[in-house]
């Protein structure tokens, strides 16, 4: 498989959460704000990425038996790490993702990528198939989150875009929309994304 | 080479594999600590500072009447922050109510939480959440939201209440007759 098709199938055909509809969780949680949408789907990237290359450099010698169980073990050591060094570097941002952080451990998509790709190809392709889909995720959680800011804060990267003049509270006629701060508008807007997709993209169209 | 399905390769590949990321995130944890500390203890001073609104304050911790008591103070004020911890929905919330010392009303409040829902318990941190508090009267009518403080999370709006009201309860020997929070025993400097 050539290096284009697999960006071109990993990011928008079979893009994890838009059409296989994979870490559906997390992307109606941590999507109010660009800037934790930003460093949760690094975080998934990363640690895609890497438990999709060392799994694959292990494939042949893991006993079949536990084969789950070494993954979650894989797994569960990235995010940890990745937990660690948030906590010691980004702490505000580490408190906002709380527990969202620790469950990247139950996040299918890594969990997928390992046992589609990683145990049957080579450290390379696999690496690549892990951080590509990483990326897949995080796009979908960025652009979620750009609407669920703007429309819900009026800010973006919690920089203030809507002026404050425009608001209620100091005579304007804007008010911010508290729909998009919960978590049903990430569903909607998630739903918008996939339908958007499957009209342009007649692939996935069944 | 072993039987990769049999079962001695089996446990000894399983235990080897944790042994071996047991230790090394051990490791990581234990030379992370002190920047973890370090943050911890800084985000605490932050927030005693936000309750006070005074964000130069130098913060140090009294005692009064066997409570714990922080105090913040630049040069031309001095306030006295009270902690006050409780639960959410998911995990322990905390925070610190700061007290005027001349009107007995509150100043302000910050709040914290170890893992509230993001964008929904976790927003008792936010500036516009302490700010409900602050002109009241440090009494049983501290917390006098009828509806939910944050609509979505019912929970963590109800562990808010208690502990607020708790915290208010359990300082009560701090305050005199007239309503003045009096030192009563001054403690060691922090």
């Amino acid at each position: 498989m050539n290096f284009k098709e697999t960006i071109r199938k990993s990011v928008l055909g079979s893009n994890p959460v838009t059409v296989l509809v994979l870490g559906i969780c997390s992307a109606l949680a941590v999507t109010v704000h660009m800037k934790e949408a930003l460093i949760m789907g690094l975080a998934v990237t990363l640690v895609s990425a890497l438990s999709n290359l060392v799994i694959s450099l292990m494939r042949k010698t893991i006993p079949s038996r536990i084969r789950i169980i070494v993954e979650l073990l894989v797994i569960s050591f990235f995010v940890i790490l990745a937990d660690q060094l948030l906590k010691a570097y980004a702490y505000p941002e580490s408190k906002t993702l709380s527990v969202y952080v620790g469950l990247i451990i139950t996040n299918c998509i890594i969990m997928g990528r390992l046992e589609s790709c990683a145990l049957s190809h080579k450290p390379a392709e696999a690496l690549a198939d892990g951080f590509l889909n990483g990326i897949g995720y995080a796009l979908v959680l960025i652009v979620v989150a750009f609407f669920r800011e703007f429309f819900g804060c009026g800010t973006l990267f919690g920089v203030q875009i809507i002026p404050q003049g425009w608001y209620f509270a100091n005579g304007g006629f804007y008010e911010n929309n508290g729909l998009f701060i919960l978590p049903p508008m990430a569903l909607i807007l998630i739903g918008c994304i996939v339908w958007l997709q499957r009209t342009f993209d007649k692939d996935l169209q069944e | 080479m072993m039987n990769r399905n049999g079962n001695a390769y089996t446990l000894i590949y399983a235990l080897v594999l944790a042994a071996f990321v047991a230790g090394v995130l051990a490791w990581v944890s234990t030379s992370l600590a002190p920047r973890r500390k370090a943050n911890e203890e800084a985000a605490k001073i932050a927030f005693i500072r936000a309750a006070a609104a005074m964000p130069e304050a130098t913060v140090d911790s009294l005692e009064s009447a066997g409570l714990r008591v922080f105090r913040a103070m630049t040069e031309e004020d001095t306030i006295f922050v009270l902690p006050c911890s409780g639960s959410g929905l998911w995990g322990p919330i905390w925070g610190y109510i700061a007290i005027e010392p001349d009107t007995c009303l509150v100043r302000g409040a910050a709040f914290d939480h170890k893992s509230e829902t993001p964008g929904l318990g976790s927003r008792i941190t936010e500036k516009a959440f302490g700010s409900l508090f602050g002109g009241r009267p440090f009494d049983g009518t501290l917390y006098s939201v009828k509806a939910d403080a944050i609509s979505g999370a019912t929970e963590t709006s109800r562990g808010v209440e208690e502990m607020v009201l708790e915290c208010v309860e359990k300082y009560a020997p701090c305050f005199d007759s007239t309503g003045h929070f009096i030192l009563k025993e001054e403690g060691n400097e922090l």
